[in-house]
């Protein structure tokens, strides 16, 4: 058995409306920051998993994901990154 | 006829379990108030998954609940026998977490949490509802998925909800899911007592469509 970490953010789809994210954008432009952005607030998990293989572990992570961590109405997901761990970590 | 039996399910973080059960024996219901691990629902014609916080809203509002063995249970009785479901805020977002209405529940515009009464319009009546909510957004893509429902519409859209919709009632499967809160204008004396026209729609359906009492 190995060990992966995953790293996977989440957020609300392209075309569905995004408050918290438009407020952001509010703020930025009256400051000065920038005068033209565009922010899409998500959420970001660490997901440390024992499993045989990447493969296995991946489709478990995608199970997991869809389950548990997004609602696929309203939300997609990418993988960022996984990687297998060294025994010492 | 006897009463109708009525369940209550509290969950971890469930909050108006007892003015629910209050607001239903008002109207004439034998109430109870259940578990979120208990399975056997066969004594219930209702099954009410009332307002709170379950599971402290953690990843998102509802989410955690619907894998609680009573969403289990109400899923496979809906498969096989008459039983009518309500979910009131909270409710209304575990239902959508669910899969057993359509569409989902997202933040308000404004990223508030709105407690206010608002206007409603049901079935061509016209009434005020408190709600109380920070992710009440209602969402649909596609008006077209709704034609199997009956819709409670806010007068004036607090949320920015899709088409009004602050509630749906599925005619088919008898799953009626809404964000105001009709068991908090039913035991105060200064308000109407408005949260009877939805309990009372909810009896008159199971006397009439259950049991064939006209």
């Amino acid at each position: 058995m190995k060990y992966f970490l995953f790293k996977i953010s989440t957020k609300l789809k392209d075309e569905i409306k995004d408050p918290e994210g438009e407020l952001a954008e509010k703020i930025a432009s009256r400051l000065k920051i920038f005068d033209d952005i565009n922010i899409k607030k998500g959420k970001f998990f660490e997901i440390k998993v024992k499993s045989e293989s990447i493969g296995k572990a991946k489709e478990k992570i995608i199970e997991l994901i869809e389950n548990i961590l997004i609602n696929p109405i309203v939300e997609t997901y990418s993988i960022e990154s996984f990687e297998e761990l060294n025994a010492k970590n | 006829m006897q009463k109708i039996k009525a369940a209550i399910v509290k969950f971890f973080g469930t909050n108006c379990e007892n003015e629910t059960k209050e607001a239903l024996e008002t109207v004439g219901f034998d109430c109870c108030i259940i578990n979120s691990n208990d399975k056997n629902l066969d004594n219930y014609d209702l099954i009410v998954l009332p307002g709170g916080f379950s599971y402290g809203d953690y990843i998102s509002c509802g989410r955690i609940a619907k894998f609680t063995p009573v969403i289990k249970s109400i899923i496979e009785n809906l498969k096989k026998r008459k039983l009518f479901i309500l979910g009131i805020c909270n409710g209304f977002q575990i239902l959508s977490e669910a899969g057993l209405v359509k569409g989902a529940l997202l933040e308000n515009i404004g990223g508030r949490f709105i407690c206010d009464d608002v206007e409603l319009e049901f079935m061509g009546k016209k009434f005020k509802l408190p709600i109380a909510n920070h992710q009440g957004r209602y969402y649909i893509d596609d008006f077209e998925k709704l034609k199997d429902y009956e819709l409670i519409k806010y007068a004036v859209n607090p949320n920015a909800s899709s088409y009004d919709i602050a509630g749906l009632y599925d005619k088919n499967k008898h799953i009626l899911a809404l964000m105001p809160h009709p068991e908090r204008n039913m035991i105060t004396p200064f308000k109407p007592q408005n949260g009877r026209i939805i309990f009372e729609f909810i009896k008159d359906t199971i006397e009439k469509e259950f049991y064939g009492i006209i």
